[in-house]
């Protein structure tokens, strides 16, 4: 079981905008994407969320074809975090969240503990009931992550669940940057896929258990953490001068700029 | 989930109810003619049956034929203008999406207006095959015409565009307008007449076949977009995050802007044109409810039943025996309100 | 409402609208002492026969004379209310057959009240219609002759002194002149039928109704006379008429040849309508034998 895409391209007029990208992100793992701006970060994730079709390949979800399902049950194995979401009526943090309940009948009650665990995982307890256009850009990013994490909070029967997250720590202060990678951590460990695209290499070095690295549309490198974050790859890609050092705690690989 | 909310939508839904059926009573027994309430009262309930019906004939006539239709009709309208107004802003996430607004309107006012004048010659096959029901049908295809046209206009690939739709909205009144100055000019003298009828809006001449024609359409059009309240929930947060969320987007919006053309359609074929009553009444209700569909469609439905109503009753008592047009008592309520509402956003940094 | 009551609800409707019938029929025998007017015309008629005490209601294009317009107002004649009309308790409502709407008309007629339609024809013979028969239903046949042999006489002697003019003039009625196109009269209006009975030629010819005509138009109609409706307040005068491009070049302009007459007396088709054809065929050729008169 695994969310895989093989040889799949994905061109607009003349334009290639992906081209043959093979990778699959398995159960209990963290897939982190990176690239510098232009690589198709965000045509993937588009794809992989069903909002693009694609051009050429195939795209697969626990062993069936993405095609074969519903757009209601892959809400049910597939959660998105999209970079920003505006709500122009008035919808609580509580009712926000709720909607994440959407795809899966399984009850007021049930859901409204659901609600609740999730509300308090991203540290929204406080403004429960507050009107979700009033919030700061931070806060509304944590209500979008909740709703994401009531969508996915409770094991699938059409198989394993999948999370995909659009740049989650962008519009975060430090503290809760770690805190939703924490949580993508955390959800990893209990059997979830998780993709999340970042910026930051350090946070991807300390948190993603693989790395795809994308280039002009390609997969430039994929692999461990360790064999991407290496100081030729990233002077090829970004331009700039590293050197990677063994984080003093953690031992994990880390990104000093020269 | 949030229990003050649900609490509060069924109170208030509750004592929508108790009031729309005040005012149903009210409405049966006011009017021009004084009429003691108890015998208007007592020629409606005799017709559900339950007692002896003892009242002079011509009260019989005036409640039956004439403030029971009326009345009956005026729900019928107000409810379907409200719930399409809340449906197409869910849709458009903009609380300033009104059918008439946009130009739903006043598409179908121009269809309805071509059905008045060509009913007897290029559409004569249209009427001999529909009957009473090709002016409501023509009026819905015309408002249907129009959200698609509207809709096309404004999506992109970036989305839809507010701002884009409502300039839409502009550009197509203004077209739909000389549509029926053209119309006008090619009508005569009977057509005119009833011509006039439709522009200012008016539930005057209320008949038994309208409010059959009508309901109909309006009631299968409102409860089949109830049925989409959760949908339109999700599409409040933006078409992709509903489609994440499993929502069929492209057949929602499909959907629900058939069943919104379908009941405005309908109630201007009957009534003409009658405004602001979707912009005012949803909001209102969102005022007091949130934005919730679940309860904002269902208590849409009631308000702008009652909200309708309530200028029924204005329209034919004001300057009685004369009666003021239903839809300029709506647009004096709806106007200052539509600019109370545009500057508080302004003023909020919204802008649209 | 519900389908299963209709029939029964149609039902009660027709069984009392025949009762109703029956019931005011017998009144309408005697005479209805309680009128309502849904037209003007029928409104002055009724004044001129001297029965304005049964007057309980009238619509807005009753406002002559002024005293009319005192009584209950029920709207404009095409735009009335059923049960505005009927909380006036009337015996019986005269109206033309522009009054409406038409499902209005319906309900009122079910109510059974006495609705009496006359020809809004804009013709001679549909006033001595109106007059006939309003005096007939008032009780009044011979102040109704009377009334009709007046105007009859009135229209007698204008085509008498029209015929001693050398040769008719074409004549223009002008609804309204402004920054737009005018607005003129041609076929099958009033103010052609007035223009004709006041021995005069509808200088425009094509079309039926009042249409706005572009300015080069007015030049090939050739009109020797305008003639507009004399309005409170914004009365065009002669001198800003004949400046307007168009205007200036018709043979009016020559002359400064500009009629205004009261609107209501002019084109109501009401019992005045015998003044208002002497008023305009002395306005176009004069009392004496002089063919011309400006009016300034």
């Amino acid at each position: 079981m695994s969310f895989s895409v093989n040889h799949l391209s994905l061109s607009v007029g003349r334009k290639v905008l992906l081209d043959n990208l093979s990778f699959s992100i398995n159960p209990g793992e963290l897939v982190v994407v990176l690239g510098p701006n232009g690589a198709g970060k965000s045509s993937l994730l588009k794809v992989m969320s069903g909002e693009h079709s694609f051009s050429e390949g195939d795209m697969q979800i626990n062993g069936a074809s993405y095609r074969h399902w519903s757009v209601g049950d892959i809400a049910r194995m597939v959660g998105v975090l999209p970079q920003s979401s505006q709500l122009v009526f008035p919808f609580t943090v509580l009712e926000v969240v709720m909607l994440g309940r959407l795809p899966h009948s399984s009850g007021r009650v049930r859901d409204a503990e659901i609600v609740k665990q999730v509300i308090d995982r991203v540290d929204m307890t406080h403004l429960m009931h507050a009107a979700y256009p009033s919030l700061s850009g931070g806060e509304k990013q944590r209500v979008q992550l909740a709703r994401v994490l009531a969508q996915i909070w409770e094991e699938s029967a059409l198989g394993a669940r999948y999370l995909l997250l659009d740049e989650p720590t962008s519009a975060l202060d430090v503290a809760h940057q770690q805190l939703t990678l924490q949580l993508a951590r955390e959800l990893a460990g209990k059997g979830i896929g998780v993709m999340a695209i970042l910026h930051d290499l350090n946070l991807a070095a300390q948190y993603g258990d693989r790395i795809v690295m994308l280039r002009q549309g390609a997969i430039a490198a994929q692999g461990s953490v360790e064999e991407i974050l290496k100081p030729e790859l990233i002077r090829q890609l970004f331009a700039i001068d590293v050197s990677i050092l063994p984080h003093p705690v953690s031992q994990r690989p880390m990104v000093v700029m020269l | 989930m949030n229990l003050q909310r649900e609490n509060r939508a069924q109170w208030t839904m509750g004592l929508l109810g108790i009031f729309l059926l005040c005012t149903l009573v009210v409405s049966v027994g006011v009017g021009p003619m004084s009429l003691s309430l108890s015998d208007s009262l007592q020629v409606a309930i005799s017709r559900i049956g339950l007692i002896e019906l003892n009242v002079p004939p011509h009260v019989v006539v005036v409640v039956e034929s004439i403030r029971m239709p009326r009345t009956v009709l005026g729900m019928l309208v107000g409810a379907a203008l409200a719930v399409s107004g809340a449906a197409i802003q869910g849709l458009f996430r903009n609380p300033l999406a009104d059918p008439g607004l946009i130009g739903v309107s006043g598409g179908a006012a121009l269809a309805a207006v071509a059905s008045i004048v060509w009913g007897g010659t290029v559409l004569k096959p249209l009427h001999d095959l529909l009957g009473i029901y090709s002016l409501p049908m023509m009026a819905f295809l015309g408002g249907f015409i129009t959200t698609l046209l509207v809709a096309w206009i404004a999506t992109s690939r970036f989305g839809t565009s507010i701002t884009t739709m409502l300039l839409a909205g502009v550009a197509i009144n203004i077209v739909t307008g000389a549509g029926i100055g053209i119309f006008t000019y090619m009508a005569d003298d009977a057509m005119l007449r009833t011509l006039t009828f439709w522009q200012m809006g008016s539930l005057g001449g209320a008949t038994w076949d309208d409010v059959m024609a009508a309901a109909t359409m309006i009631m299968v059009a409102v409860v089949l977009i109830l049925r989409y309240a959760k949908s339109l929930n999700a599409l409040l947060l933006g078409e992709s995050e509903a489609r994440h969320l499993g929502v069929d987007v492209g057949r929602i919006k499909v959907a629900v802007i058939l069943l919104s053309a379908l009941a405005v359609g309908a109630a201007v074929a009957v009534s003409g044109m009658i405004g602001f009553v979707g912009l005012v009444v949803p909001h209102i209700v969102r005022m007091s409810l949130g934005p919730d569909h679940r309860y904002l469609l269902a208590a849409s439905a009631l308000l702008g039943a009652l909200f309708l109503l309530l200028a029924d009753m204005l329209s034919r008592t004001v300057i009685a025996p004369a009666e003021l047009p239903i839809g300029l008592i709506t647009a004096i309520i709806g106007g200052p309100f539509f600019i109370g509402l545009i500057v508080l956003r302004a003023r909020q940094g919204g802008g649209l | 409402m519900k389908q299963a009551k209709l029939p029964s609800a149609l039902n009660a409707t027709i069984t009392s609208a025949v009762l109703c019938g029956i019931f005011s029929f017998s009144i309408v025998q005697a005479s209805p002492q309680r009128i309502v007017s849904a037209d003007g015309a029928l409104t002055e008629i009724v004044y001129a026969l001297g029965e304005e005490q049964r007057l309980v209601g009238v619509d807005t294009t009753s406002s002559y004379p002024a005293l009319a317009t005192k009584l209950p107002q029920i709207g404009y004649k095409r735009a009335i209310s059923a049960e505005g009309v009927l909380s006036l308790s009337p015996d019986v409502i005269i109206a033309t057959d522009d009054s409406g709407p038409d499902k209005v008309v319906e309900q009122l007629k079910a109510a059974g009240v006495d609705f009496r339609v006359y020809s809004e024809a804009p013709s001679l013979d549909a006033v001595e219609e109106k007059i006939r028969h309003i005096a007939a239903m008032l009780g009044k046949q011979a102040e109704g002759e009377q009334l009709w042999a007046e105007v009859k006489r009135k229209v007698d002697d204008a085509k008498t002194q029209a015929a001693k003019a050398e040769q008719p003039l074409r004549v223009m009625f002008v609804l309204s002149a402004g920054e737009r196109s005018p607005l003129v009269a041609g076929g099958n209006t009033g103010a052609d039928t007035m223009i004709r009975l006041a021995g005069g030629l509808n200088a425009v010819e094509g079309f039926d109704g009042y249409k706005p005509i572009p300015a080069e138009a007015l030049v090939t109609a050739r009109p020797d006379v305008i003639l507009m409706m004399k309005r409170a307040g914004h009365t065009v005068s002669a001198d800003q008429l004949f400046s307007q491009p168009g205007f200036s070049m018709t043979p009016a302009a020559e002359n400064k040849r500009l009629i205004t007459m009261n609107g209501l007396k002019l084109l109501g088709f009401g019992p005045r309508i015998g003044d208002a054809i002497s008023e305009l065929t002395t306005a176009l050729y004069g009392n004496s034998e002089q063919s011309a008169q400006v009016v300034p």
